[in-house]
């Protein structure tokens, strides 16, 4: 833009017809005389001509169907949206046991269905592939041996919890795996006391806890029994009375609130509700307000550098671990971009369960599993990581 | 699992806006269908601005994930259906939610890119592959690109959507005359960027 003359600034709306009329008239009568902003209105003429010679952008398809198709599934959404993935997850799993047929799943809160999801397109092997390797571990009891495959004894609740959480979000059909749930899950409701808790008191209990749970609620939604509810009713009054006043969780007798272990306690709260547990509904609201407040997704990002898992995770002389694969990460990163469910967080999910499939032991006695020497190897070592990755190739 | 969003623009209501010659705007009147619950109507909304949309937001700088955004700008245009008032433009309320679509987006890839690059820091996602575009297109989406976000959705609404500069100010909540010197800025960058003197 020409700034030699006062009135040159008029130019691109003289030649968009932007100018009230009397200022029109008037710069029109000055560009006649003003050499210098008959150049200045060439000059953005001949610009404005390039830019508009630009070709449109094309769409062959047409979008309709998929939009309306998105607000029909939407009226059938329950009137809280975070419950869908889990829902869908339900509906996945029953559909799965019937043998593919869809089932609406048997829950008196749910409402109709949406479509069934399975386990991510070409994921089915690999996540099986790891099944089998939690089948082949376990121990007669029940229980998988946290010390055995490299983890801390202290999260042995935890360590059995989440390959029970694989178990039961994937496909169970085969006698073998349905087993091996049911075995799990009785040892892990006989690690309870009297007070509802799970494992040891210490300060990383609280992964204890909220895993224990959670896997349970899951096997209860497969299996519903009144024995089971009552370990869960107990589990939740102890969830619950743990809470802190802001609305989170965090390591046991710590005032403060921590990220990641309010995110597993609120998914238990999520499912707890939606199960008909109506004492979680008021605790799950506040954690979502303690969540809201803290929009980093990042499930470490307020950890305290003398955290139970930042210490676990250094080597033995102090220093902090290289982070090589960050399984924890890659569990929470999957669900979030899951969520988002667009193409460009389609393709990051894609990239990501490509390099978890990269690190998957190909053969001999760990095949299937993933190998420890991940960032927190030394608190859940190959039961850890194997579970998270199994879990984030399903699209649960 | 509740991973929590960034704050949506979602929420934020469009402005009523007000346009004088609103009634003569043939889209008013399918909005007003639409409200009232005909999904003919919607479609018909949709057939009509999806090529605009998907030009907006190309414009903007998106890529493979242009129609995901005109897809969210309809879903939200639905949802807000009740809030429509006839005394405003079509194109005006349209541009407003695809602009807040655009900004979710820009929110949602700054926090996924972090995440992404931190989980893996040697993770690589191969970009589509672009279309092909003659010389010239080349040369001016450089140049867009090279535009603060402000100035560039200044043209993109005036030059390329064709809004008038009050459309512009109404759907951007600014002053008409910060939309004059905002395209004069943005007109002098490009010839700057385009060696136009």
């Amino acid at each position: 833009m020409n700034t030699d003359c006062p009135h040159g600034e008029n130019a691109a709306a003289f030649l968009a017809h932007e100018l009230p009329p009397h200022e029109h008239a008037e710069f029109s009568r000055h560009l006649a005389t003003c050499a210098v902003c008959q150049a200045g209105v060439a000059s953005t003429r001949h610009l404005l001509g390039r830019l508009r010679a630009v070709p449109a952008a094309e769409t062959a398809r047409d979008l309709a169907p998929e939009i309306l198709a998105r607000l029909h599934a939407e009226r059938r959404e329950l009137p809280r949206p975070s419950l869908w993935p889990r829902l869908t997850a339900i509906a996945a799993a029953v559909a799965l046991l019937a043998g593919g047929a869809l089932l609406a799943p048997r829950r008196n809160s749910a409402p109709s269905a949406p479509p069934a999801v399975a386990v991510a397109d070409g994921m089915a092997p690999h996540v099986s592939r790891a099944l089998d390797w939690f089948c082949h571990t376990q121990e007669p009891d029940g229980s998988w041996d946290a010390e055995k495959w490299g983890g801390s004894s202290r999260f042995a609740v935890a360590l059995t919890a989440l390959p029970t959480l694989a178990l039961v979000s994937a496909d169970v059909r085969a006698p073998e795996r349905e087993a091996a749930l049911a075995r799990a899950t009785e040892w892990l409701q006989k690690q309870q006391d009297e007070s509802g808790a799970f494992g040891p008191d210490f300060q990383g209990a609280s992964y204890n806890q909220g895993m224990a749970t959670l896997a349970l609620l899951r096997a209860y939604e497969r299996h519903p029994n009144a024995k089971l509810k009552h370990t869960l009713d107990a589990a939740l009054r102890t969830i619950l009375a743990r809470q802190s006043a802001d609305g989170g969780w965090g390591y046991l007798h710590s005032p403060f609130a921590d990220r990641s272990i309010t995110e597993w306690h609120v998914e238990a709260l999520e499912i707890a509700s939606a199960l008909g547990w109506e004492t979680a509904r008021p605790g799950l609201e506040r954690s979502k307000s303690w969540l809201a407040a803290r929009p980093e997704t990042r499930p470490d990002a307020a950890e305290p550098a003398d955290s139970p898992s930042v210490l676990l995770a250094q080597t033995p002389d102090g220093s902090a671990e290289t982070p090589a694969l960050d399984f924890y990460r890659a569990y929470f990163l999957s669900t979030a971009l899951r969520r988002e469910n667009d193409s460009s967080s389609r393709q990051r999910l894609a990239a990501i369960r490509q390099t978890l499939l990269a690190q998957q032991v190909p053969a001999g006695s760990d095949s299937g599993s993933w190998p420890p020497d991940h960032r927190w190897g030394r608190a859940g070592g190959r039961l850890y990581s194997t579970a998270l990755a199994s879990l984030s190739l399903e699209d649960h | 699992m509740t991973v929590p969003c960034s704050s949506s623009s979602d929420d934020a209501a469009p402005p009523a806006g007000a346009e004088a010659n609103a009634p003569e705007d043939p889209d008013v009147a399918r909005m007003l269908e639409v409200a009232a619950g005909s999904e003919a109507a919607f479609t018909g909304l949709i057939h009509a601005h999806q090529k605009s949309l998907v030009n907006f937001f190309a414009r903007m700088g998106a890529s493979s994930d242009c129609e995901d955004l005109v897809q969210e700008t309809f879903i939200r245009l639905y949802r807000y259906r009740q809030q429509y008032r006839p005394a405003a433009r079509f194109t005006t309320f349209l541009y407003h939610l695809a602009r807040h679509v655009w900004a979710d987006r820009g929110r949602k890839i700054v926090r996924l890119d972090r995440l992404t690059s931190e989980f893996q820091n040697h993770l690589e996602i191969s970009a589509q592959g672009a279309p092909e575009r003659p010389g010239e297109a080349v040369d001016i989406e450089a140049a867009l690109d090279r535009l603060s976000p402000k100035l560039r959705e200044v043209i993109v609404l005036n030059i390329y959507q064709g809004l008038r500069y009050q459309e512009v100010a109404d759907v951007l909540e600014i002053p008409l005359g910060t939309v004059k010197s905002r395209i004069n800025l943005a007109l002098a960058a490009l010839k700057e960027i385009l060696h136009e003197h």
